[in-house]
């Protein structure tokens, strides 16, 4: 269904304050989650940004890609500062090649740093430590914004990039442009931009537009095009992972390193975490209390590399198994099959965001009254019971692995050389650790109660 | 010892020191211990208890708090003696605590499995005759409730733990990294346009 063919819809994305509404109510919370965060109590359940940020934000940052494709970029108040950077200094060069060549990489490491100094510094207990990253971040969107030109932040950098594109993927939400309207069309309005609206603020092309990994859905192109090609559709969520035109290595590595950051998320919150910390400081022969940074690092390392290194050998069994064993073969075996990993990833991240939204995010209201110096009584722990809460993470957890179950049958069918079986069985059995290792998270978490 | 009392004042009288023993004066105004606040639950308890708390209180770092305990006026000793803050409202880090008071957000103390007088609190050590000192580190930042225990007494103290302010060092570097950076760009610009206008 296109959204587009509803006129207000249109009118809507046509309209100058679309995304500019959006853009200025993100960037006053910015604003004020600076200011809590920097000068407000250094206590998460009192802090208002701290509040908002980690109880409210982070955990439905992945349901809104999933919803709204990445409609956060286009509003992100990043983004506005970005271009607000830009139209006052910005020198506007072209995006490293570095960055255009080595982007997605670079993003995974930035993604590995984050999640690693999140755990280490522990940014969601302390409001200086988060307010300290969200100057950092925007030191890096100031430089981006004055130096480069458009969005080579958002596009090449942001770490929030790592997931964001993938978990768009299997969204709901798609704009695509009628090749038919598009094929003579000299302007290239979409990607240049008009004097009604600038273009394409990542670098895509309309017509070019394959999957949803990166169209921000700011409606610029809507804007811009002159023979209204553009549409915004509706459509089964996870299809676009088995019929992905161009599948990317890198997309496959970085959705199971997310898987892996995901699962050690769930973990450090069980009680097996200290005995597993415990255990690998005595295998580093280390003290884990003195030197948690070292045994954090390797767990870390050992918990992102298990998923990528479990899809490569499902990729070698899988060509085994069909009796093409080759490194191109293997290579674009774990480039289709990776895309399976996704809605298991997602669904991981979605229920530990749960867990953190409907077990903590009751303490905003509270920190809101608390920034003008009133302490209202005992607002009580969380929405939902604790086993409510932990039963709703199992249902996410059983949805997305039957999607990524059944993606993983399709992909199998579309790049099986032979017997699609063969090609399916050993990442089928990848999928199922997974989920298996995610439940078993959950399980030892039921058990504490 | 009277001459080194003598040699004090004496040397008070340079402006710079009278300036330095002015500062000093109020550093240990701040330092000192604020007065005792008093409340005890003489309706239940049998026991007269008063609280001594420092005037600031920081989130990280350790404070000493003292608890007089006294029955008819004499200093007791044969009690134990326990604090229990908790938060007035449940913290993200207190939502899933399990433990009484509401989820009180117990800081540094001795383990409550070795303190079985003090059952998920901190623990006091007798420092003198029916004084008890308690040494807590919050690890929560604003308003919490103090409650210490003696006996069947009890009193409840609502202190304000303080936040220490964000680093000035780092927020003034983060200003001029980034006006470095909006200033360099716009040389750039102004040097790209001119050379644009010329040729």
């Amino acid at each position: 269904m296109n959204l587009l063919a509803t006129p207000w819809i249109k009118a809507a994305m046509r309209s100058r304050l679309y995304p500019a509404v959006f853009q200025w109510t993100t960037t006053a919370v910015l604003a004020v989650l600076l200011v809590a965060a920097l000068f407000g109590p250094n206590n998460a359940g009192q802090n208002f940004g701290m509040a908002l940020t980690w109880t409210v934000w982070w955990p439905l940052l992945p349901l809104s890609f999933v919803l709204f494709g990445r409609l956060w970029c286009a509003i992100c108040p990043f983004a506005w500062v970005t271009d607000r950077v830009q139209s006052a200094v910005g020198v506007r060069l072209s995006a490293p090649l570095v960055l255009r060549r080595y982007g997605p990489w670079m993003i995974a490491g930035l993604f590995v740093l984050v999640t690693y100094l999140e755990e280490v510094w522990g940014f969601h207990g302390d409001a200086r430590k988060t307010g300290y990253l969200l100057l950092a971040v925007l030191l890096a969107v100031v430089f981006f914004g004055a130096f480069f030109e458009r969005r080579t932040f958002c596009r090449h950098v942001c770490f929030i990039g790592a997931f964001a594109g993938n978990y768009s993927r299997a969204g709901i939400l798609e704009l695509r442009a009628d090749g038919d309207r598009c094929r003579d069309c000299a302007t290239q309005a979409c990607h240049r931009g008009t004097t009604g609206a600038p273009g394409c603020p990542v670098f895509l092309v309309a017509p070019s537009i394959d999957d949803s990994g990166t169209c921000e859905l700011c409606a610029n192109c809507v804007k811009n095009c002159p023979r209204d090609a553009i549409r915004i559709s509706t459509r089964r969520p996870g299809s676009e992972l088995w019929s992905i035109g161009q599948p990317r290595p890198c997309d496959a590595v970085l959705a199971a390193m997310v898987a892996g950051a995901v699962l050690i998320e769930q973990f450090a919150v069980t009680g097996s975490w200290n005995g597993l910390v415990a255990t690998t400081g005595a295998w580093l022969h280390v003290d884990p209390n003195v030197s948690f940074p070292l045994v954090y690092g390797v767990l870390l390392a050992v918990f992102m590399a298990a998923p990528p290194a479990g899809l490569a050998l499902a990729s070698l069994g899988s060509q085994a198994l069909e009796g093409r064993v080759s490194l191109a073969e293997i290579r674009r075996n774990l480039s289709f099959a990776g895309y399976a990993v996704i809605p298991l990833a997602l669904a991981g991240h979605l229920a530990h965001g749960l867990d953190r939204l409907l077990t903590w995010s009751r303490t905003v209201p509270f920190a809101a009254v608390a920034m003008v110096g009133l302490f209202p009584g005992s607002s009580g722990a969380a929405w939902l019971p604790r086993r409510t809460i932990l039963w709703i993470e199992v249902a996410v957890l059983a949805l997305g692995a039957a999607v990524s179950l059944y993606a993983g049958h399709r992909l199998a069918q579309r790049y099986a050389r032979r017997a699609t079986w063969a090609a399916y069985a050993p990442h089928s059995l990848l999928l199922l650790i997974l989920f298996a290792a995610n439940l078993y998270a959950v399980a030892t978490m039921m058990r504490q109660l | 010892m009277s001459r080194n009392t003598c040699g004090a004042r004496r040397r008070i009288d340079a402006p710079g020191l009278r300036v330095a023993g002015i500062l000093a004066a109020v550093a240990a105004a701040i330092a000192v211990p604020s007065a005792y606040a008093r409340g005890a639950d003489s309706k239940t308890g049998a026991y007269q208890l008063a609280a001594q708390l420092p005037a600031r209180i920081w989130k990280g770092e350790a404070a000493t708090l003292s608890l007089h305990v006294q029955k008819s006026g004499r200093p007791a000793d044969d009690v134990a003696a326990c604090l229990a803050p908790a938060p007035l409202f449940a913290g993200e880090e207190d939502a899933t605590d399990r433990t009484p008071a509401l989820g009180s957000d117990l800081g540094a103390g001795p383990e409550p499995a070795s303190q079985p007088a003090c059952v998920m609190a901190i623990a006091a050590i007798r420092t003198a005759p029916g004084i008890f000192q308690f040494t807590w580190e919050p690890d929560t930042a604003g308003r919490v409730n103090l409650q210490f225990t003696a006996g069947d007494s009890r009193l409840i103290v609502p202190v304000d733990v303080g936040s220490a302010p964000a680093n000035p060092a780092l927020l003034a570097a983060f200003v001029l990294v980034a006006g470095v950076m909006v200033s360099a760009a716009r040389w750039m610009r102004h040097a790209r346009e001119r050379q644009g206008g010329g040729g």
